[in-house]
């Protein structure tokens, strides 16, 4: 049988043979030498901006220039396949530390928090989400790997739970998120015989509570109050759809619909809008995706204020543009309380990168020094610049 | 002048093009596709020339495999579900190669994937299982729904594929 099955695969494959395109080691390398000119740009602004801070200041308690490594850890001004390397073997380790956003498709892709790289994981991750601190990532796949278990892995300890829901009888998984806490993970799917079904598993515990009267059964995610829950829109949208949980002895049963208006400058049309998180009680992280345009194209993140509060309070900063379909799920505890200052950064650039801070004697020999690399660096993004 | 990397690149392209090519049309199942599955493999070669000139090939291909189920994965929003195709294809094709040609294409990237490499490529279940990192039961698995789909798809490969797959 699969004598004749690869034989008629070779035929078939026969009949379409083609060159690729010559240019491919050109481009391939241009497109190396423009990531390396890139960075070494990037490093010699970063080395210039400590050579002019040091020689006008001079004084060694200066403040730090940023690092390319973030302690702690930063969401990343951009989410691109392209900085991961599809050709690399899988990485089995998942002990990577935190980690700022999760994707899923082929394979689990993390990148990390503190300097932006990608790590890839060899698992079918139909549905993935990344807990709000970053520290812990479940996935599911319906065709992968145990369709009856959510794997859920530690990334500190590199630990993975191979979580045998709804109590062993598994299901068909349809959301997948975080509370808040970072330590209970909620999912929602149906059972063996077609059931809407959820339950939430303490990942401390652990322990699985299922849901018997509809507790967490709403789409969603509520706040870290659980006062009112952020829902995902049903198409393309003017306000993002919010659900307000009724005070108790109220005798009503359902939440209370309340919406929250996006900017009618920036979206006229509306758009698409999937939340995935609260970056602390008052504000809301979603991803928008307004409807294809000649001057706007894929989703982004926003962060908004609630609509329980007061209307003057609202503020609403998009960031993190150009966001690909995979990228779905991010430690929201790295977004930055907003200061009201509509330049404040809310990621990181980790293609920047700068001199690591010092104790040193004073800021001449560092200013000097900033000075040799800046020329270093000079010579060597012409001569870059030059071979490309 | 032409390095040494570029001429090894080159050299590495003229003796594998030909194969690198017959593998990305069983996988896309569609010329152009297929083109730009291999460009974009060669185009990450290169980059990572480097690394990993020792063994391109194996790189390249990884790079295939996965670049394709990728793409796919980011188009199948716009996709019809698998259900709505269960049904045989009309027997008007009674060329059994342009038969497989449709059927083929109406499996999942993954279920390609998975018996081109096996039935293709020619790889054991382990060494599948490793390139795609999945389980080996999942590649015994995906091969056994694969094949029985073709069958239901088209009974006359039936022959062809076994009947008892």
């Amino acid at each position: 049988m699969t004598t004749q099955l690869r034989e008629e695969l070779d035929a078939l494959a026969e009949t379409q043979t083609f060159s690729p395109d010559p240019s491919a080691w050109d481009r391939g390398r241009r497109a190396r030498r423009r990531a390396r000119v890139g960075r070494a740009a990037a490093g010699l602004a970063a080395v210039a901006l400590v050579v002019g801070a040091g020689a006008v200041t001079l004084v060694p308690d200066r403040e730090a220039p940023q690092p390319a490594e973030v302690p702690g850890g930063a969401l990343p001004s951009r989410v691109d396949l392209r900085d991961a390397d599809f050709g690399a073997d899988f990485e089995t380790d998942y002990a990577i530390g935190r980690a700022s956003v999760a994707l899923s498709g082929n394979g689990l892709l993390l990148v990390d928090a503190e300097d932006g790289t990608y790590h890839r994981f060899g698992v079918v991750a139909d549905l993935v989400a990344l807990s709000p601190d970053g520290y812990r990532v479940a996935w599911w796949s319906g065709d992968g790997q145990d369709p009856d278990r959510i794997h859920i892995a530690d990334l500190r300890t590199g630990a993975v739970t191979d979580w045998a829901f709804n109590m062993g009888g598994g299901g068909q998984v349809e959301a997948l998120s975080w509370r808040p806490d970072s330590a209970q993970l909620l999912w929602r799917g149906r059972d063996d015989a077609g059931d809407k079904i959820a339950a939430l598993i303490d990942v401390t515990g652990p322990s699985e509570t299922p849901d018997f009267s509809g507790r967490y059964g709403s789409r969603g995610i509520p706040s870290p109050s659980r006062d009112i829950i952020a829902l995902p829109s049903d198409g393309a949208v003017t306000a993002a759809p919010f659900e307000q949980i009724p005070e108790r002895g109220s005798g009503r049963m359902t939440g209370i619909p309340v919406d929250r208006a996006l900017p009618a400058d920036l979206h006229p049309d509306g758009a698409v809008v999937t939340p995935v998180g609260w970056a602390d009680e008052d504000h809301v992280v979603a991803i928008i995706d307004p409807p294809p345009s000649d001057v706007v194209e894929r989703p982004r993140l926003a962060v908004l204020t609630s609509p329980d509060r007061p209307e003057a309070e609202w503020t609403y900063r998009e960031f993190l543009p150009r966001l690909p379909p995979e990228a779905t799920s991010f430690a929201v505890d790295l977004v930055p309380d907003l200061t009201g200052d509509p330049d404040q950064e809310l990621t990181h650039d980790f293609s920047a990168f700068a001199a690591a801070p010092d104790d040193g004697p004073g800021a001449l020999p560092y200013a000097l020094g900033g000075l040799a690399a800046l020329a270093a660096g000079l010579a060597f993004v012409r001569m870059m610049q030059k071979r490309a | 002048m032409i390095t040494d990397d570029e001429a090894g690149f080159a050299e590495f392209v003229a003796a594998r093009q030909a194969a690198l090519s017959r593998t990305a049309y069983l996988l896309t199942g569609d010329h152009h596709l297929a083109q730009d599955l291999v460009q974009a493999a060669l185009l990450q070669a290169a980059k990572h020339w480097g690394r990993i000139h020792t063994s391109p090939e194996a790189y390249v291909r990884r790079a295939m495999y996965h670049q394709n189920i990728s793409w796919w994965r980011r188009r199948r929003v716009a996709e019809t579900t698998l259900e709505s195709h269960d049904g045989a294809l009309a027997a008007a094709d009674t060329d059994l190669r342009l038969t497989l040609d449709q059927a083929l294409a109406r499996l999942t990237p993954k279920q390609r994937t998975v018996l081109v490499l096996r039935f293709y490529e020619d790889l054991t279940e382990t060494e599948t299982a490793r390139t795609l990192g999945l389980s080996t039961s999942t590649v015994k698995s995906t091969t056994r729904q694969a094949l029985a789909r073709l069958r239901v798809l088209e009974p006359e490969l039936a022959e062809l594929i076994g009947a008892d797959a």
